[in-house]
């Protein structure tokens, strides 16, 4: 049986209700935790990747085989050498800024991120800058994502930007914004290292920030 | 509802009686004497000083019987014959035939040639949405009195689908219809499986010119699908009112309708409109109209559901030189209300009143007709049991997005090939956005299309059949 096969093949599915299954199956038959990331889960993302590139499939799909991602990640978590960074490309802690109640866009990026092998710790909406900066120091992402829906909390991610430099996180954290009434010129006067004006493309400039 | 209906029923017998009173006591004039003699034989009154057709109430309500529920359009791939029914919903084909093009590659209008035919057949060819090809472009690189018999031709060499022909002149048909049976083997084949099916226009108001009518007659003779269509101008060939502008559309189609079946009973036929009104300012036809769609939706319903014979009816239209906000305008408005009675559309790759055509605006229409077929105006809804539990579970701050519920129907959503809808705002990624894939379009296209369907015996034949006739009538 190919494992690695099966395993990309359930993850591309979206079947988030038989990958866990598969996974343990590829456990129990003594593959390695490093070559089933490597060789079925990660490879079925690249393909959902390309797929989603070329409009062949679309978030919903996306988010079911991020879940799949994450349900095998944490049935393989207790089988990785410690350290190894197998696990995550990477680890961004993203939220809502102060005063802003919408989060179905912040979660749509948080998932994409996650499906894009990230970790992603989610602090929620309506958080104030404080909260933003002991999440850094807590967990001490490459990255933080700051949303905002409403063109009356904008601000509020102004003063996030401004309070996450002035207590010395930045550029050690480099910060991405997004959100309806964001714009490339607006994070770029704030001090932004990038704008993500979609979940792809915040994925995309993650990805650039972290080459650099 | 019950009211709605009721009146628009009243509507249709009011303009189907008054259709019969102007074809009783005025008639239509046939300026032919060959075909009044035939319909005088056949106890048709005929008033020879003004050359006037009389066709009585009982006459046009046997012709209407007698026009055929179901028209096959035949093709010569077996798999894209289309049996037209008067409940088809949605077909789609191209407008014709202009003679101008937009240049793919300068962007600007020049005289149409034959080589955009062919592109543009090759073109149609690929887009599955596209159910019926048609040459769309005049090749006026060649003598203009023969230029429908290169677009007939060309059609044939590179089309699959059912080709929709339009007619210069009736000398142009015996040569035709010769060529015709050669590719289709006997004139029982062409009447089996017609491959094309060709487009005739009375002029408005009450005239079938005598061409016309031999056209007509000639073709629905062989079996071959007649078009009757319909160019009246409201406000100038016909009166200024919705009313009246349906009306004397309607009297001229179905006196033309009357003329086929009474001399060739059950030949198919369709109903077809692109009636409008007159811009009062430039006096050209607006075909992107808001009234246009309002005439032929009126028409539409009395073609399928009172006439029972399927229809064409012109939409996808506009004024417009450019693919601008004016085109998208005015090619909605003038589909969206046709969709619920309509069995076929033509008007994709229509700019400029009519006058211009482009392959990219193929390309754009056939997006919009993809929606379109979409857009159900009476679409069923569910029975909603399953997302009430639904929102119910999901709860308050929850998402829908991880639903087996939505993974299941977000499909039914329409999705865009073409249309942007990626956020952020920025003109010059707009342009390049749309630019970009309209590029990868035209070249996979490109690369998907079709030989030529005819082998090198058939095209000698055709080509002598056409340099004969060009050499007796030059």
């Amino acid at each position: 049986m190919d494992y690695y096969k099966n395993i990309s093949e359930t993850l591309i599915n979206g079947a988030i209700d038989s990958i866990t299954d598969t996974v343990k199956a590829a456990i129990d038959s003594g593959l390695s935790a490093e070559n089933i990331m490597e060789k079925g889960l990660l490879a079925g993302m690249d393909i959902v990747g390309q797929r989603f590139k070329a409009d062949e499939m679309f978030i919903p799909e996306v988010l079911r085989c991020a879940k799949c991602m994450n349900d095998a990640t944490e049935i393989l978590k207790p089988f990785f050498k410690e350290g190894n960074s197998a696990l995550s490309k990477g680890k961004i802690v993203i939220g809502t800024v102060q005063g802003d109640l919408h989060d179905i866009g912040k979660n749509i990026v948080a998932m994409m991120f996650e499906a894009s092998g990230y970790e992603v710790i989610d602090i929620g909406i309506d958080q104030p800058p404080e909260n933003f900066i002991e999440a850094i120091q807590t967990h001490q992402p490459q990255i933080v994502g700051i949303s905002a829906l409403l063109t009356t909390t904008i601000p509020k991610m102004t003063k996030t930007v401004a309070a996450i430099k002035e207590a010395g996180l930045h550029p050690a954290t480099k910060i991405i914004v997004g959100g309806a009434p964001v714009t490339e010129e607006f994070a770029i006067d704030i001090g932004a290292d990038a704008y993500g004006k979609d979940g792809a493309s915040a994925v995309d400039r993650v990805a650039y920030l972290l080459a650099q | 509802m019950k009211m709605d209906k009721a009146m628009l029923d009243d509507d249709l017998k009011h303009l189907h009686e008054k259709t019969l009173d102007i074809l009783d006591n005025k008639g239509i004039q046939i300026k032919d004497d060959e075909i009044l003699d035939s319909l005088e034989e056949r106890g048709v009154p005929c008033d020879r000083s003004e050359y006037m057709v009389r066709f009585s109430p009982a006459m046009v309500e046997e012709a209407i019987k007698n026009a055929p529920e179901e028209v096959k359009l035949g093709a010569p791939d077996p798999e894209l014959v289309l049996n037209l029914k008067t409940n088809t919903r949605l077909k789609f084909m191209a407008s014709g035939t202009g003679a101008f093009a937009i240049d793919t590659q300068t962007h600007k209008r020049r005289p149409s040639t034959e080589a955009d035919v062919i592109q543009m057949v090759k073109l149609q060819q690929s887009i599955k949405t596209v159910d019926v090809a048609r040459p769309v472009f005049t090749a006026t690189d060649n003598p203009p009195q023969f230029a429908d018999l290169i677009e007939f031709k060309n059609g044939l060499m590179y089309s699959q689908k059912h080709l929709h022909h339009r007619t210069i002149s009736s000398k142009n048909n015996k040569p035709l219809l010769d060529m015709l049976e050669v590719i289709s083997g006997s004139k029982a084949e062409i009447r089996n499986n017609p491959l094309i099916s060709v487009n005739c226009c009375p002029m408005s108001p009450l005239v079938i010119s005598a061409d016309t009518a031999r056209s007509m007659l000639q073709f629905s003779e062989a079996g071959i699908p007649v078009k009757v269509l319909s160019m009246a101008i409201g406000g100038a060939s016909t009166p200024a009112s919705i009313f009246g502008t349906a009306l004397a559309t309607n009297v001229e189609i179905v006196g033309a309708i009357a003329l086929i079946q009474t001399v060739n009973p059950g030949a198919p036929v369709l109903y077809s409109s692109v009636s409008s009104v007159i811009d009062m300012k430039t006096s050209i036809l607006a075909v992107g109209a808001p009234e246009r769609s309002i005439i032929n939706r009126l028409l539409a319903r009395l073609a399928t559901s009172y006439y029972r014979i399927p229809c064409v009816m012109g939409g996808l239209s506009t004024d417009s030189k450019y693919m601008d906000f004016q085109c998208g305008f005015e090619k909605a408005i003038t589909t969206l209300p046709l969709l619920d009675y309509t069995n076929m559309v033509s008007g994709m790759a229509l700019l400029n009143s009519a006058s211009t055509y482009s392959v990219e605006q193929l390309i754009y229409d056939a997006e919009i007709a993809e929606a379109m077929k979409k857009y159900k105006l009476n679409e069923n809804l569910s029975d909603g049991n399953e997302e009430c539990e639904l929102i119910k579970k999901v709860g308050p701050m929850g998402h829908f997005l991880l639903e087996d519920h939505t993974a299941e129907h977000f499909r039914d959503f329409w999705q865009p090939a073409f249309m942007n809808r990626t956020c952020g705002f920025s003109p010059d990624e707009e342009y390049a956005y749309i630019s970009d894939k309209m590029n990868a379009n035209l070249a996979s296209y490109d690369e998907t299309v079709c030989e030529c369907n005819l082998d090198e015996k058939t095209l000698a034949e055709i080509k002598n059949i056409y340099e004969v006739h060009c050499d007796k009538n030059t």
